[in-house]
């Protein structure tokens, strides 16, 4: 039989927990996710280790260990650099503006000539009730 | 003397599993982990450490997932996943864990690191050797179908109770 494992929490756990100041939970936390961005833009070029140094002019192999670690403190020229080789946006210091394009779709119906001739009071209802549902899909939209 | 393998829930997360060992007492109870040994022995010099060990754990169990990159790997025997966390390289305080992927990592003890290979310190070497062992009745129980993977891999089931005595 699958016994799955107990769930442990202790007291002097939950102490150290409310003890972290939640700025600084969030500054290591976006040092860890730096590093996991870095290392998997390099990935996603198909790049190593080596080659990520050479294009950013490091010579010091064990850099790239450090800057995987989750706990390296970059200066800004090294992010940048970075940042410049592998094509990623590590920096987000350009204001951006953000455009937004809202679609609709509508159903225009014709009704063919022959038919409106032999029937213009039931064209006549109908046109009116699609003209009502245009303006609200247009309402909705604009809303 | 028996261990139990317990998974921490706050650090346990969508990413990574974070579990520790409960050590069996005289009275034949699991009460005290590995882990609040660790807190206990360390809380008063090494504070600021632990809480940021404690920061990166949460990160990887709802984050990131247990990179190989944020632990110092090779720590133990090839092949037998002991590797260290640690605030950060210059600091001392060390943590030895057994990692299993991206997915699972098992808690042990450690202490602050003042020495270039930790054979050479008394305490290390002992937490450091007891997962070398840790890891190796692992790999047993789970030859033995004792311990299973969850079909994710975040977990451990089956068994869990590790009751070989550790020799030192």
């Amino acid at each position: 039989m699958k016994t799955k494992a107990e769930e442990y929490n202790s007291s002097l756990i939950d102490e150290i927990f409310e003890s972290i100041s939640p700025k600084e939970e969030k500054r290591i936390k976006s040092k860890m996710l730096l590093a996991a961005k870095i290392e998997d833009a390099m990935k996603a070029k198909g790049w190593n280790k080596t080659k990520l140094l050479e294009a950013t002019g490091q010579k010091n192999p064990s850099v790239a260990t450090k800057w995987f670690s989750g706990t390296h403190n970059f200066t800004f020229d090294t992010l940048f650099d970075i940042q410049e080789a592998l094509e990623i946006n590590l920096l987000n210091i350009e204001e951006t503006t953000e455009e937004v394009v809202i679609k609709y779709n509508f159903v225009v119906q014709s009704v063919p000539t022959i038919y409106q001739e032999n029937n213009p009071s039931r064209v006549k209802a109908q046109s009116h009730s699609q003209i009502n549902s245009f303006n609200t899909s247009m309402k909705i939209a604009e809303a | 003397m028996k261990y139990k393998l317990v998974k921490i829930s706050k650090f346990s997360g969508n990413e990574a599993s974070v579990y520790t060992l409960l050590i069996e007492n005289e009275q034949g109870k699991f009460e005290e982990s590995l882990f609040d040994i660790f807190i206990n022995e360390n809380k008063t010099l090494y504070l600021s450490e632990i809480k940021n060990i404690f920061s990166r754990l949460k990160t990887i169990g709802n984050d990131t997932g247990a990179r190989e990159s944020f632990f110092k790997t090779n720590e133990g025997v090839p092949g037998d996943g002991v590797c260290a966390l640690y605030d950060s390289p210059s600091k001392k305080l060390r943590l030895y864990c057994i990692r299993y992927g991206k997915e699972l990592i098992v808690l042990g003890g450690g202490g602050p690191k003042n020495v270039k290979a930790l054979q050479d310190d008394k305490k290390l070497k002992k937490e450091n050797y007891f997962l070398r062992w840790l890891s190796k009745k692992i790999t047993e129980c789970i030859r033995n179908n004792d311990i299973l993977f969850s079909n994710d891999f975040m977990d451990f089931e089956g068994d869990l109770i590790i009751k070989d005595d550790y020799e030192n």
